[in-house]
């Protein structure tokens, strides 16, 4: 079981980690869905036709990369709004994987590919054997174990390097920034490219698992995503625990569709419903917890 | 927000709309085999026959709808990004109301339905912006959750228990003849929620710029912390905004049901909720505007839709054509000279 939850934590815990950082900076980026599908689009494409993962892998991130990297060119060069910007990028996924699936493939339905590469599953050595943990180590994916490496590295980034602080410095008091000499834009720019990266990873991750890409693939994933970020409380190891919960969550729902026969329509409606009542009871809490701080100063 | 300075804006977004045609003459011909008669189709869209002309009105109507939607939830200040569940509750609440009493008579059953569907998406935008008030949930995000759930569900109630067995389209049933709005333009969909946007764009101006709630609402919208200190009870802003905003998505969809689908249909009202962005950016984010942004949005939509028929795929323009004209009308060009004047601190919404 644990296994299996593993597998589904790892695109949000990916696309998350990516958007903590732009979240750090100080924008809200919404863009994560669109991003992750642009990447499991690329991935899905060019590995498929070329029968090379890493191939795939790497268009995945490059191409959503770039795309973050548009976003946010157009949204802070150009001084459009930030969310607008987004929505355009989530919207503009949408279509536009569409048109080019039909250009490229001629369907807009399923695109199964006849050598799509099967992605190898790897077990880690010494850890795959500890009684409870195993699950975390045993037959995953590559992606897996870069999901679990980026937290630690991502907390490092964001706790202990200059860049770090810069991002961390946009988004609290940009005025820091200036005094230092440093281009609070360019930082913005960064963290934004480096959630483009990490949903290329995310997207790549999803496509590679199936073996095919599949219209709306992300299906929300991009959005829990963003959530966890803030129900991780904008740390890195608690947006690792938040999408191990969602993930849980999700796996449950799946299991019980299989017992209960809930209709597969209903299902695409779980995610977001269990992840607004997350969202819900997070920020009540939250709101509690700092009541009461209050009280007592 | 609200824009005062109109020249250069005007020119801005005429410099966005002249883009987005543009893009879209440059790339819908590419996607065909004919791309002479793809162009044309697409440029003549609902001039061709009053056929097409009324269901292009038609469909203006509706998205000044939720249009003034979106301008009233940007003049507060709030993001309201459940608009497609909204409208769609807002249909599925209407048909449900008017088939469980199918023997009412037509204008009563009509003033309530049109009750039940604002209240419906009043309600569900309303929570979000309630979860703000109490417990500062973002609302963007927690619109737009809720929204995406309600599709979803929506889509399982009508292709499932609510399906009318007798139809071959993932439909509910159909609501009694009564209810229907009159038809204007026979055999074509124009009814009479044309003339009830059209009321809407007066009201909506005169709430926001004639009475006291709506400048509490403009001035929250503009600065929170100002209006506070002058007073304004801004707290209850943070609901406002959003009920008034989903009640207009809500009555969308309500008034598609009763003038134009008579029934609730899997994914007819889909593209609404992100039109209604679309289209209150183009106005500026004013209600007076609303009109000509709304036929401007329906006419590249209209285009494009047409486009699609004689070339040799069809498939969902829409998105395209929504993401094109949202980045088009926020970004400021500070490339073009006559822009960069000093006028241009215009984007309706900076945050």
């Amino acid at each position: 079981m644990l296994h299996s939850i593993v597998e589904i934590m790892t695109p949000f815990l990916l696309a998350g980690l990516g958007g903590l950082f732009t979240e750090r900076a100080g924008v809200l980026n919404i863009a994560l869905e669109g991003l992750m599908l642009i990447g499991a689009f690329s991935a899905a494409a060019v590995a498929g036709t070329s029968g090379n993962l890493l191939l795939g892998t790497v268009a995945a991130v490059g191409i959503s990369a770039a795309a973050a990297y548009l976003y946010a060119a157009a949204a802070l060069r150009l001084k459009a709004n930030i969310f607008i910007t987004a929505l355009a990028v989530n919207l503009l996924a949408i279509g536009g994987t569409q048109i080019a699936s039909h250009l490229l493939f001629e369907t807009k339905g399923v695109i199964e590919f006849v050598n799509f590469p099967s992605l190898p599953s790897i077990s880690i050595p010494l850890l795959s054997s500890i009684p409870v943990l195993k699950g975390f180590f045993i037959e995953h994916s590559l992606f897996v174990y870069i999901a679990f490496l980026l937290v630690p590295i991502s907390a490092w980034i964001l706790h202990s390097t200059p860049f770090g602080m810069y991002v961390k410095a946009a988004g609290l008091n940009s005025t820091a920034l200036f005094t230092r000499g440093v281009s609070e834009q360019k930082i913005k720019v960064l963290a934004i490219t480096i959630s483009g990266i990490t949903c290329g990873l995310a997207g790549a991750s999803l496509s590679f698992n199936l073996g095919a890409y599949v219209p709306n693939i992300t299906s929300g994933r991009g959005w829990i995503a963003l959530v966890a970020i803030f129900l991780g409380y904008k740390r890195p190891y608690g947006i690792f625990l938040v999408a191990l919960l969602f993930a849980a969550a999700e796996l449950a729902a799946q299991s019980a569709q299989g017992i209960a026969g809930a209709p597969s329509s209903l299902l695409l409606a779980f995610p977001f419903f269990i992840t607004f009542v997350g969202m819900v009871i997070f920020s009540a809490l939250h709101a509690l917890f700092l009541r009461l701080q209050e009280k007592n100063r | 927000m609200h824009d005062t300075r109109p020249a250069s804006t005007f020119l801005s977004i005429g410099v966005a709309i002249a883009a987005a045609i543009l893009v879209m003459i440059v790339t819908l011909p590419l996607l065909s085999n004919s791309p002479a008669r793809t162009l044309s189709a697409f440029l003549m869209g609902p001039f061709r026959n009053w056929f097409y002309m009324g269901n292009f009105l038609n469909r203006v109507g509706l998205y000044i709808i939720a249009g003034l939607a979106m301008v009233i939830a940007f003049q507060g200040g709030m993001f309201n990004l459940g608009g497609e569940g909204q409208v769609y509750a807002g249909a599925l609440s209407t048909t449900l109301f008017l088939l469980t009493v199918p023997k009412l008579i037509g204008p009563v059953g009509v003033i309530a339905a049109v009750c039940v569907a604002v209240g419906t998406g009043a309600l569900i935008a309303g929570l979000s912006g309630l979860l703000k008030m109490k417990w500062n949930t973002d609302e963007l995000i927690s619109s737009f959750l809720l929204s995406s759930s309600l599709v979803y569900s929506i889509d399982y109630l009508v292709s499932g228990p609510l399906r009318n067995a007798d139809s071959f389209l993932l439909s509910s049933s159909e609501i009694a003849s009564q209810f229907r709005l009159p038809q204007l333009l026979p055999p074509s969909h124009l009814n009479l929620s044309l003339l009830a946007a059209l009321l809407l764009i007066g009201l909506g101006y005169k709430y926001l710029f004639h009475t006291s709630s709506g400048y509490e609402l403009r001035m929250t919208g503009l600065n929170r912390e100002f209006a506070r200190y002058g007073g304004i009870p801004v707290q209850r802003y943070y609901f406002i905004p959003m009920a008034l905003s989903g009640g207009l998505y809500g009555l969308a969809g309500g008034l598609y049901v009763l003038g134009t689908s008579f029934a609730t249909m899997q994914g007819s009202t889909s593209g609404m909720g992100w039109n209604g962005i679309a289209i209150a950016l183009i106005a500026r984010i004013h209600p007076l505007l609303l009109l000509p942004a709304a036929v401007i949005f329906t006419y590249l939509e209209f285009g494009a839709e047409n486009a699609m028929v004689y070339a040799d795929f069809s498939f969902e323009f829409g998105a395209v054509l929504q993401a094109i004209v949202l980045f088009l009308v926020t970004a400021r060009f500070s490339g073009f000279k006559v822009l960069r004047k000093k006028g241009d601190r215009n984007a309706a919404l900076d945050s």
